[in-house]
């Protein structure tokens, strides 16, 4: 946690590396909207290649997308409809080929 | 690939239209003669067939070069969230972080992913900073992540990490 850098402003201009992405905390940017395009551009060259970002961004939007569920049928007066199907962004296609991990 | 596409706040239609003619692309690529020349680099080649066929789809519908965009300002707005399908165990998991947070966490939660209400005005209101809705979202991932890795553990494991973390 200490090793994450404050809001970051710099603009980039090359190859963004995990530490890179790691001192920006361009997963938790990117989720909230904080990245400028062309650093957005930067951390999705990255995270194609990175398996350790790709991992905690599918998290990261897992963690907003279900929040935002659970948000939704507690404020809703009666049981809300299932909107979300058993499957998908996490493990979407990837379930029926393995079944170690939800996040792989 | 998806939320790439997504944090574009294209519609769900679009997204699924650009994610296929990009994986057309992509397994054409790998068919013809030569193939890829490094393998290792897959993803780095479906990104930028990615953002080729994006390209395309923002000259067809005649908005600007994306690149004269470089300078632009962060659209500060979270991802689109809207309608994302995702597996039933991570659904679970979430669920359980989400009720562990303290109220005031968990309203913060709730107003920037629920109510998506702006970002300053929040934080304004509960009184922290960006950094900490960002530190807060890091933990979030971590806690959620650990719990995924860690499924198979006895559930008192498990408890013991929870208290830990």
């Amino acid at each position: 946690m200490n090793d994450l850098a404050p809001s970051c402003t710099i603009r980039w201009k090359g190859i963004m590396e995990h530490t890179d992405a790691v001192k920006l905390q361009a997963v938790e940017k990117y989720i909230l909207g904080e990245l400028t395009p062309s650093l957005r551009e930067e951390f999705e060259a990255h995270y194609f290649d990175c398996t350790a970002c790709a991992l905690n961004l599918r998290t990261g939007v897992a963690f907003a997308a279900v929040s935002r569920q659970y948000f939704a049928e507690s404020s809703a007066p009666a049981a809300a409809p299932e909107r979300l199907s058993p499957v998908g962004l996490l493990g979407s296609g990837l379930q029926s080929q393995s079944q170690s991990s939800p996040l792989s | 690939m998806r939320i790439k596409l997504r944090a574009r706040y294209l519609s769900s239609d679009v997204i699924e239209d650009l994610q296929q003619e990009t994986f057309i692309r992509v397994f054409r690529a790998l068919r013809a003669e030569g193939g890829i020349r490094q393998p290792e680099r897959i993803g780095a080649f479906v990104n930028s067939v990615c953002n080729f066929v994006l390209q395309e789809h923002y000259r067809a519908q005649g908005k600007r070069n994306r690149l004269q965009e470089e300078d632009a300002d962060p659209p500060d707005k979270v991802l689109n969230l809207e309608k994302l399908a995702i597996a039933a165990e991570v659904n679970e998991r979430v669920r359980d972080a989400v009720k562990s947070l303290s109220p005031r966490e968990r309203d913060l939660i709730r107003r920037i992913f629920f109510l998506e209400m702006e970002k300053e005005e929040v934080c304004a209101e509960l009184g922290v900073s960006r950094d900490y809705l960002r530190v807060l979202l890091h933990r979030a991932i971590e806690h959620l992540r650990d719990a995924l890795e860690n499924k198979d553990l006895p559930p008192k494991t498990r408890e013991h990490e929870k208290k830990r973390g």
